[in-house]
């Protein structure tokens, strides 16, 4: 009876005060949004670098004119590098293929002939990946024999070894920032609908309703717009998503904890929200 | 069965009572009566623990404001009926449904909380009316559905704190017909106010406060 009775008067209480509720409703789903957008962005960026940053690729060049047994000779010598992860031999068609990829041109076209020397794609096991330490991985594969050149990207690689950890830091502290104002947004939109049914309160105290009884409705009716709120949220971003795939053509990572995430984030507002509001009315 | 001894409260660093001490019998109809700010609706906010004394000893049936806990108030609000001047119903809700509110927040099963609500509904003269809203209702149509909503639990006393405040002569007198007969009924009575012309009326025991003191008490009511 009173597990229904503060679930009916926890949707009743919604339905009682529709207009403040979808307001309420709404600013809530705003809120979680940005702070879901947030979070699929920081998401997103420590995907792509982490990436870089786990999956280090060496270009290893060699003597043109070595035959396909040298090659193989040399693969494996490769290989055998404790750092090398995995070795990837690219001759000049596939080169090229990739050259047209990324740049579009076509060089036979232009220069008549194949420019483009057979090399390997060296991939760094994923604890390699410190500039000075991949600098004397590099320095071991150019003492092999028939090794002209080996190459990497430094400089990003630099960069992203002295930012990457540094932004970690910032976004996780931007990412508090926005969790702040989220809770505090939510938690004032709370406190306003509770602040109209002051009454309701005071009328449930006086007529002898536990304190846990007058908490209950508000705290069914928290979770029910924190639960909402958070699926409107999550829908937002789907939608952005989308928008994001069809303008970039590139596929915006979006995993289901950032989901779960935000869900849990609404109803758990909603249901510390609530309690701190109606606790002011119940002076005891 | 209410018995205040030797209190005394401040709010807001302001004295409100000083060393007030009182009984009410069962079934016992007092008025209290005193100017604006004498500390009526303070002493009635005691009775139902809504206030709890700087000094003194409130004690209302087996609860004793010295050593009541909190989660025992609501209990005792349960033993205990008030209603307001200003009527306090829940304006979005109808009249069976505001009766019903105070059987459902204490958990009575669904088919008690009908037959009495109706019954309360027909003791107050408004189980015609049971559908209506409030702001369909008259000052003293709300006064007596708050009246209802107090006596639905079956309190042993009745804590009116101005209820005629809002109404004019004729249904202040039909509101203190009703409390008449619901205190003739068993259910004690308390009502604050400064109506003398309702105490001359319906003579009852008076207790007059003045600056927060007992000042004196008239057996018989003012004559």
């Amino acid at each position: 009876m009173r597990f229904w009775f503060l679930i009916k008067e926890g949707l009743l209480g919604l339905r009682r005060a529709r207009f403040a509720s979808l307001i309420a409703l709404l600013s809530i789903a705003l809120s979680l949004f940005l702070f879901g957008l947030f979070l699929s962005v920081a998401v997103n960026l420590s995907r792509t670098f982490g990436q870089m940053f786990r999956q280090v690729q060496l270009e290893v060049f060699v003597d043109p004119s070595l035959d396909a047994q040298a090659l193989a000779q040399l693969r494996g010598q490769l290989a055998a590098h404790p750092a090398i992860a995995r070795v990837d031999l690219i001759t000049p068609e596939q080169a090229l293929k990739e050259f047209q990829e990324n740049f579009g041109q076509d060089l036979i076209r232009v220069l008549d002939e194949n420019p483009l020397p057979p090399h390997f794609r060296v991939q760094v096991q994923e604890k390699y990946s410190r500039v000075e330490q991949l600098d004397q991985i590099v320095a071991d594969l150019k003492k092999l024999p028939h090794v002209d050149d080996v190459l990497f990207q430094r400089e990003l690689l630099r960069l992203i070894n002295k930012y990457f950890y540094t932004g970690l830091i910032v976004a996780g502290l931007l990412g508090l920032i926005v969790f702040v104002i989220t809770t505090l947004l939510i938690f004032n939109t709370i406190r306003l609908t509770i602040y109209a049914r002051q009454q309701v309160i005071e009328i449930m105290r006086l007529i002898g309703a536990s304190n846990a009884l007058v908490k209950g409705p508000f705290i069914v009716e928290g979770i029910i717009q924190g639960v909402l709120g958070a699926v409107l949220a999550v829908g937002l971003l789907e939608l952005v998503k989308h928008l994001f795939q069809s303008v970039f053509s590139t596929a915006l990572y979006l995993p289901h904890p950032v989901w779960y995430a935000l869900l849990a984030t609404g109803a758990l507002l909603g249901i510390v929200g609530a309690t701190i509001s109606v606790n002011k009315y119940l002076p005891f | 069965m209410i018995e205040i001894y030797n209190v005394s409260l401040s709010l807001e660093g302001k004295p409100v009572l000083q060393d007030v001490s009182l009984q009410i019998n069962k079934g016992e109809f007092v008025y209290v009566i005193g100017k604006s700010g004498a500390g009526k609706t303070s002493l009635l906010r005691l009775i139902y623990m809504d206030l709890l004394p700087d000094r003194g000893n409130v004690i209302v049936e087996k609860f004793s404001s010295a050593t009541i806990k909190r989660r025992q108030i609501p209990l005792l609000r349960r033993k205990v009926g008030v209603v307001f001047q200003d009527f306090k119903l829940l304006m979005d809700r109808n009249v069976f449904d505001n009766v019903a509110f105070a059987l459902q927040v204490v958990g009575t099963p669904r088919r008690k909380v009908r037959s009495q609500v109706l019954n309360v509904l027909s003791r107050v003269g408004l189980h015609h009316k049971r559908y209506h809203m409030p702001e369909k209702l008259s000052g003293g149509e709300r006064q007596r559905v708050a009246i209802a909503r107090a006596l639905v639990n079956e309190p042993f006393v009745l804590l009116a704190d101005e209820p005629t405040g809002n109404l004019d002569p004729e249904t202040a007198e039909e509101i203190l017909d009703l409390l008449e007969s619901i205190n003739q009924a068993g259910t004690a009575v308390l009502l604050a106010t400064h109506n003398y012309e309702i105490i001359r009326k319906y003579p009852h025991r008076t207790v007059v406060l003045d600056g927060g003191r007992l000042a004196r008490e008239l057996p018989d009511g003012i004559s």
